[in-house]
């Protein structure tokens, strides 16, 4: 005989069993799939900056036959300007050509121009000391930097102007060593190769020396179509390979200030060139940097006394049932997509508080003073008229009173700026406080981000302050503390780790913003602190640039390695954020909270 | 299972028919294949790619080698013959003229490809009309290679009657215009910093128009209610109007025709691969990809015009 309800229930069991694995495994597979995914945007990020800094490789190998010399040592002089070198009974010295002529006398370099009819030489320029010899010039594509070499091993770079003093030192790559026989520029590219008696070596005009090798035996014959050097020793052609295509970048490039060409100062620049270009490029992180943290900056300047307020009101000051109705309503804000806020921050509100900067700026100013104001006005007022505006309801009938002052100083700004800036406040900034006004600036970027970011600090420090154990606030009151004492001396210090990671959380939502940096601010890679110029952050600079950077071009390369810093930036934030978070909790659980 | 089989019946049938499809026009006409060696202008570098591109996409087997290393890269390697394509941003001046006749026998075939042009805009109540080319690479660049002392901060000191600050819009370091503007206005000297990178022509017009001290470039066809074009002061005084005109007319100096140079023997029919290449970069597609690089396609009379003067049929 057969139990068959034994039968139907161990079936069940097993199905039980079966349905219990199969939804571990997905579940497991969901969890661990989200966390490779992000280790794998990491790695890759990693991957594709990592060759920037791997060192350049110079191999000898066998050239394949027929390979042929596409760029000479040095360019040939033309025809015209030979038989006049003849004439002028200059033999053959150090030289180089690019729109001019350069020559080597000594220790003096001559500028010879070859715009006009003939051949005019515009000025003698002592570029080494005295006692030395100028053993090579080379110039570098673009004909604006000329590497000079002595003879006492001297390595500058100096950079061409149009006007006396003609020739501006930029950088001293090496002061002495072995005398230098031969600078070699490779084709395309900002490198050349410096020969000396004791070796060869590959220098960036921006890096400085990236390899030293020894020297093989033999001539140099030029360079072939990719750049490489061909060699003839021993009646064989032998090629040098060159492996360097990102030469240019070091940390100290990426982040310190750098003789760029046509400025007379190191500069901290962001301006790359199109791939390809003989322009210099110019990767300064730090420009960007600085614009990532100045948005961030200014957004926290706004948004953190608005989000703090709001969730101090929210979670002290508000009935429980109110209290379930406003979250949602703020956390609505956060809906709203970037992309939107950014359009109209850029074109909607940066004309307008151009149009009323003066009323804009005396804003920030009256705004607080106009509540200082309205809290002694609520003191003076008749005990009748106090009963109908409740201290509890403060936030309802402030906001005509604010509004009244808003349309106040955007009424009088035409006259103040008039009256104080004798019409012109932009003007008036530059000159006397050297400010420069941009009309999409860090300002208009600070209250749209903000604006974007209040929610998230708001939904934070909100949980974190409804968490306090009520028993602190009611034991501080019953001693008579009054609410701002107890708000101040018992919730916010019971609750200033959750506050402090809300805004950690805020920061780093503010740092990745893309869409509302990229369309409220002019992108301009400016490193200052005034407010109302503007500024170019990682992430925009990437949703800029990265769609038009060649893949595995150093340019694409440093864009990545800024998406790196990003990612590792938001990620230690958060994570601090988090770690603060977990420790707050366990410290109400300490102080007897319920849950 | 009698079902499938009846479906299968059919499929020696399809095969056929797909062979026939693909594999006819194949018959018909001989496929092009080989490399096209191109040396020459950086400039042309995007366009040769993009063209280069296409051209494989209609003749798969194509490849075209590029070097851009500049314009007077492209009258040695057409005189050595080591390239037979020589994309240029600049006519060949005449000694490099006759040093390919002396190599060769013949002259150069010339064919402009494309257009590069652009306008400087201010907001429309600006009453500033037209400035020269050093004055605009006084307000936009911080390196000054044309050649201006001291940059322009200020309206007034272009014209007494305003005041205020300029500010200055372009686009983005990516886009052709921003290296256009590089290179004819600023003399290929740096941007100033404070020159805002915006997304898009458009987008600089539109700030322009919403900002009265505002000055930007963008392509000759962004021109909006707005704002105004500027005019550009010749050496000798005269103000040339920013039209399409003026530039197909190669007085805008804003503007320079783009020619692809050709070693060509005069006479003898074309050879395949370089009238593929030609019959590509003068069509309606070649030169949609002009547009938009955003350079200034030929209009198409004159493409027409060009067409027959190089024996091409009418597109």
């Amino acid at each position: 005989m057969i139990d068959f309800s034994s039968l139907a229930v161990r079936r069940r069991q097993r199905w039980r069993q079966v349905r219990d694995r199969l939804a571990t495994l997905l579940i497991s597979a969901c969890g661990i799939g989200v966390i490779v995914a992000v280790l794998a945007i990491g790695v890759f990020l990693v991957m594709a900056a990592w060759p920037l800094f791997s060192a350049p490789r110079v191999t000898a190998e066998s050239a394949s036959p027929g390979v042929e010399v596409a760029y000479p040592l040095q360019a040939p002089l033309p025809a015209g300007l030979e038989a006049w070198l003849r004439e002028q009974r200059l033999e053959r010295p150090p030289r180089a050509l690019d729109e001019r002529l350069w020559l080597a006398e000594a220790h003096r370099l001559a500028r010879i121009d070859l715009a006009g009819e003939a051949p005019t030489l515009v000025a003698r320029l002592p570029v080494v000391a005295p006692e030395r010899r100028i053993s090579a010039v080379a110039s570098l594509a673009g004909g604006r930097s000329l590497i000079i070499a002595d003879d006492a091993g001297g390595l500058r770079r100096w950079l061409v102007e149009e006007r006396p003093p003609w020739l501006r030192l930029a950088k001293t790559y090496r002061d002495r060593g072995t005398p230098i026989e031969a600078l070699w520029v490779r084709p395309g590219s900002r490198q050349f190769l410096v020969r000396d008696a004791a070796g060869l070596s590959l220098y960036d005009a921006l890096a400085g020396e990236r390899w030293r090798g020894e020297l093989p035996a033999g001539e140099a014959l030029g360079f072939d179509g990719e750049g490489h050097l061909l060699w003839r020793g021993e009646g064989v052609v032998r090629r040098l390979a060159i492996e360097a295509p990102h030469a240019e970048i070091d940390w100290r490039t990426l982040w310190l200030p750098q003789p760029y060409e046509g400025h007379a100062a190191p500069q901290q620049r962001w301006q790359s060139a199109g791939e390809g270009s003989l322009d210099e490029p110019k990767y300064g992180l730090t420009p960007l940097a600085w614009g990532t943290l100045k948005a961030a900056a200014y957004a926290l300047l706004f948004a953190v006394p608005l989000a703090l307020g709001a969730a101090v009101f929210s979670a002290c000051y508000l009935p429980r049932r109110l209290r379930h109705r406003l979250k949602p309503t703020l956390e609505l804000m956060e809906a709203l997509p970037g992309v939107v806020i950014g359009f109209i921050a850029g074109l909607v509100l940066a004309p307008f508080v151009e149009r009323h900067l003066a009323g804009s700026l005396a804003l920030i100013v009256l705004l607080p003073l106009a509540m200082l104001l309205a809290g002694g006005l609520w003191a003076w007022l008749p005990t009748a008229l106090r009963r109908h505006l409740p201290l509890g309801w403060a936030g309802l009938w402030l906001m005509p009173w604010l509004a009244l002052w808003v349309a106040l100083a955007l009424w009088a700004s035409p006259w103040l700026e008039a009256a104080w800036f004798g019409g012109d406040l932009r003007g008036w900034l530059a000159a006397s406080l050297g400010l420069d006004v941009e009309q999409r600036n860090a300002l208009i970027v600070g209250l749209a981000m903000g604006f974007a970011v209040i929610p998230s600090i708001f939904a934070l420090a909100e949980d974190a302050l409804s968490g306090v154990p009520a028993s602190l606030g009611e034991g501080a009151q019953a001693l008579g503390a009054t609410r701002w004492q107890t708000l101040w001396k018992v919730l916010l210090p019971a609750a200033g780790p959750g506050v402090f990671s809300a805004v950690m959380i805020g920061a780093g939502r503010a740092v990745g913003e893309t869409m509302i940096v990229l369309m409220a601010t002019g992108n301009t890679a400016l490193m200052s602190v005034n407010p109302l110029e503007g500024l170019r952050s990682f992430a925009a600079n990437l949703a800029i640039e990265l769609p038009e950077a060649v893949p595995g071009g150093t340019h694409y390369r440093v864009l990545l390695l800024s998406a790196l810093l990003l990612f590792l930036f938001t990620f230690v934030v958060n994570t601090l954020a988090e770690l603060v978070r977990r420790r707050l909790k366990r410290r109400y659980r300490r102080l007897g909270a319920g849950r | 299972m009698p079902l499938p089989r009846r479906r299968l019946r059919h499929l020696p049938w399809v095969a056929l028919l797909l062979i026939g499809l693909i594999g006819g026009p194949l018959q018909a006409a001989p496929p092009i294949a080989g490399t096209l060696h191109s040396t020459g202008s950086e400039t042309l570098a995007s366009l040769m790619l993009r063209w280069g591109e296409a051209l494989e996409a209609r003749h798969p087997g194509v490849r075209l080698q590029l070097q851009a290393s500049g314009s007077s890269t492209a009258p040695p390697a057409l005189v050595a013959g080591s390239t037979r394509l020589g994309p240029m941003s600049r006519p060949m001046s005449e000694s490099e003229r006759a040093a390919f006749e002396a190599a060769h026998g013949y002259a150069p075939l010339a064919v402009p490809v494309a257009l590069d042009a652009l306008a400087f805009f201010v907001h429309r109540d600006n009453p500033v009309a037209a400035l020269s080319l050093a004055q605009l690479d006084a307000i936009f660049s911080d390196t000054r290679r044309c050649g201006a002392a001291a940059p322009l901060e200020r309206w007034d000191a272009l014209r007494p009657t305003l005041s205020g600050d300029i500010s200055r819009y372009g686009r983005n370091s990516a886009s052709g215009s921003h290296g256009v503007v590089r290179r004819l206005a600023l003399c290929g000297g740096d941007f100033r910093l404070d020159v805002g990178e915006l997304m898009g022509s458009a987008a600089v017009v539109a700030a322009v128009g919403s900002d009265p001290r505002g000055i930007g470039y963008a392509g000759l066809g962004y021109l909006r209610s707005g704002v105004r074009a500027l005019g550009l002061v010749g050496e000798d005084g005269t103000v040339v109007r920013p039209t399409a005109e003026a530039a197909l007319a190669g007085d805008y100096p804003l503007t320079r025709p783009l020619y692809l140079y050709l070693n060509l023997v005069p006479g003898e029919p074309w050879p395949p691969l370089e009238r593929a290449f030609v019959e590509l970069v003068l069509s309606a597609e070649g030169q949609a990809i002009v547009e938009e690089l955003g350079f200034v396609a030929l209009p198409p009379p004159r493409l027409a015009a060009i067409r027959r003067e190089i024996g091409l049929a009418p597109p």
